[in-house]
């Protein structure tokens, strides 16, 4: 649904966005992850039409974003909240959009119903918190009942209940076959919605894998009654051990292989668990290593 | 109610809650699994798919519909009917103010009309200006032109609409003007004069409407709102004190006020080659560069 060819961004002599290249299918919630200057922003803009690249090219639908006939009726694009009308109401700024896209003027009603902003519709935007203006933003991504979305920091100043409220719309979203590309700084929240991930680092892909086998790849941590003969049966097997730190082992492989090695080996497991606390630790090993690099 | 009879009630409600204890990284499949297939979050579609065909069926937006909706933008924030209210006030103020003193003054539509004209005129540009600059001061840009983004069609209805609300405004502000002139005549007892009220009428369309023209392209050239009116302001100004003293006789030739007042004339063809060089150097050079960096401007 959304195809991502080569794309480069320069200002001057400053490399924003070096030939990244991805894509996002039909059906699942692609995260887009990185640490801020990392051109996160910078590639959703090229992907909106907002900026133009350097070179490369985006294709929505397998069009330019410009060629769509009827943008917001195949797209909901949110990326900042912030920048909506301050002087008009919610209802107002809705009713515009549903103007543009050719739907009834009920439309609007409806959608601010369903991000739970009924009882503020003919309050002025300037008099909204945070929160209700990313429930605002949401429902006029949503008025044209696209089949894509992209959205920046969607939860960003949400409260829990509406964290959890945009976790299962996106989701459901996906699940009826829709395309998400979402970014956020909520690592935890990330985790527990997307599909796959898409991180970049630097203005360069530092990884594009689904979210289970990124996770996967962290090994196991294994400690035991007797960690030096656990670990001599590993390597007989031909597995990779390594001590970490804190003097448990570090596993190139899944609890359910360590926990039969152990068993034949006869050594008691005392600790056996996947490395890593998940996405917080996967995100800076994958970009301190940029960071790094653009230091 | 004790503790324990809370406990498994609201685990119920929230399955969630029992799989989040858990302390690994696995906390995303329980999430799934607390989804119906009926959760009532969004109203769209059963099955979300895009065929090239339904593609096509998605009707193109149409121009006379973004000239509407540019229109009802510069008329629903209170800032727009502020302006709105403003032009309207200050035309009455004048208005009043020659009632007031209308044994004194010349009782014609033609009188009227000028003192109208020079507070009027003075205010209306800046709705051709605003609605250029506005969305780029608002940040709005972003929602504008990812749901439009051929942004030259947005420019053009911007501008459209510009040109339409300002002469609907100048030409309300005119019946107020005629009314008021009705009324003087009605009070000093010597009857209303609309004598030359034609000849008197096209200059000032011209005038403000060039003039609105001209704003919308300085707002083009320059998205901040301040900056641009300020610029609008002082440029014409200064070069109108400053140009005659460097290039003597040949300053007509860039003399924007000038040109208007050739062109509500009733000769408005004399001096074209002066006439159009001004509007060139002042109008359509402003506007062409304006629109060629909003065509290519980054929106942030």
């Amino acid at each position: 649904m959304i195809n991502v060819n080569h794309l480069t961004k320069r200002y001057g002599s400053y490399t924003a966005v070096s030939d990244i290249s991805f894509s996002c299918e039909a059906g699942t919630v692609t995260g887009f992850l990185g640490p801020n200057g990392a051109g996160k922003s910078t590639t959703l803009r090229m992907l909106t039409g907002l900026t133009p690249p350097t070179s490369g090219s985006v294709a929505i639908a397998g069009r330019a974003f410009a060629d769509l006939p009827n943008p917001g009726r195949l797209i909901g694009v949110m990326l900042d909240a912030a920048a909506q009308h301050p002087g008009r109401t919610g209802l107002e700024t809705l009713r515009l959009s549903t103007q543009l896209l050719d739907l009834p003027r009920t439309r609007a009603n409806e959608m601010l119903e369903l991000v739970g902003l009924s009882d503020a519709i003919d309050r002025r935007v300037g008099n909204y918190s945070l929160g209700m203006r990313q429930r605002l933003g949401i429902a006029n991504a949503l008025l044209g009942d696209p089949a894509i979305l992209i959205l920046d920091e969607p939860a960003n100043g949400m409260d829990p209940e509406g964290i959890r409220w945009m976790r299962i719309l996106l989701r459901d979203f996906a699940e009826r076959g829709g395309t998400v590309l979402l970014s956020s700084h909520l690592l935890g929240e990330v985790q527990a919605t997307v599909d796959r991930l898409v991180v970049i680092g630097g203005g360069r892909i530092v990884a594009d894998d689904s979210l289970d086998s990124l996770l996967a790849g962290q090994g196991t941590t294994v400690r035991s009654v007797d960690d030096d003969d656990l670990a001599r049966h590993l390597r007989s097997r031909g597995i990779r051990v390594a001590v970490s730190g804190d003097g448990a082992l570090q596993v190139d492989a899944d609890a359910e292989t360590i926990g039969r090695v152990a068993l034949c080996g006869g050594v008691v497991l005392t600790e056996l668990h996947a490395s890593g606390h998940g996405l917080e630790d996967l995100f800076f090993e994958l970009t301190s290593t940029t960071d790094r690099a653009a230091a | 109610m004790s503790a324990t009879e809370l406990r498994p009630a609201s685990m119920a409600t929230s399955p969630e809650l029992t799989t989040s204890s858990t302390p690994h990284i696995e906390t995303r499949t329980p999430v799934h699994a607390t989804l119906t297939p009926s959760a009532p979050v969004t109203s769209g579609r059963a099955e979300i798919s895009v065929s090239p065909a339904e593609l096509d069926r998605i009707r193109p937006q149409r121009f006379s519909t973004l000239v509407r909706v540019e229109f009802r933008k510069m008329t629903d924030t209170r800032s727009g009917k502020v302006l709105i209210a403003a032009i309207f006030a200050v035309a009455l103020l004048i208005l009043g103010w020659k009632l007031i003193h209308t044994g004194s003054i010349e009782p014609g539509f033609e009188n009227y009309l000028e003192g109208m004209q020079a507070g009027v005129g003075f205010v209306l540009p800046v709705v051709g200006l605003l609605a250029m600059t506005s969305e780029w001061t608002q940040r709005t840009a972003l929602t504008t032109f990812t749901m439009s983004p051929r942004r030259l069609r947005v420019i053009a209805a911007k501008f459209v609409s510009a040109l339409g609300l300002s002469l609907a405004v100048l030409i309300t502000t005119i019946g107020l003007t005629a009314a008021a002139t009705w009324l003087g005549g009605v009070i000093g007892g010597h009857g209303a004069s609309f004598a030359g009220a034609g000849s008197v009428l096209r200059p000032t369309i011209v005038a403000s409407m060039a003039q609105v023209v001209m704003a919308a392209a300085f707002g083009a050239l320059i998205p901040v709102t301040a900056v641009a009116i300020a610029c609008f302001l002082a440029f014409p100004a200064i070069w109108a004190s400053v140009g005659p003293t460097v290039l003597k006789d040949s300053s007509s030739w860039f003399d924007i006020f000038g040109a208007y007042d050739r062109l509500g004339s009733a000769h408005p063809w004399t001096q074209l080659s002066h006439t159009l060089t001004s509007v060139v150097v002042w109008v359509a050079l402003p506007l062409a560069i304006g629109v060629y960096r909003t065509m290519r401007r980054e929106v942030k």
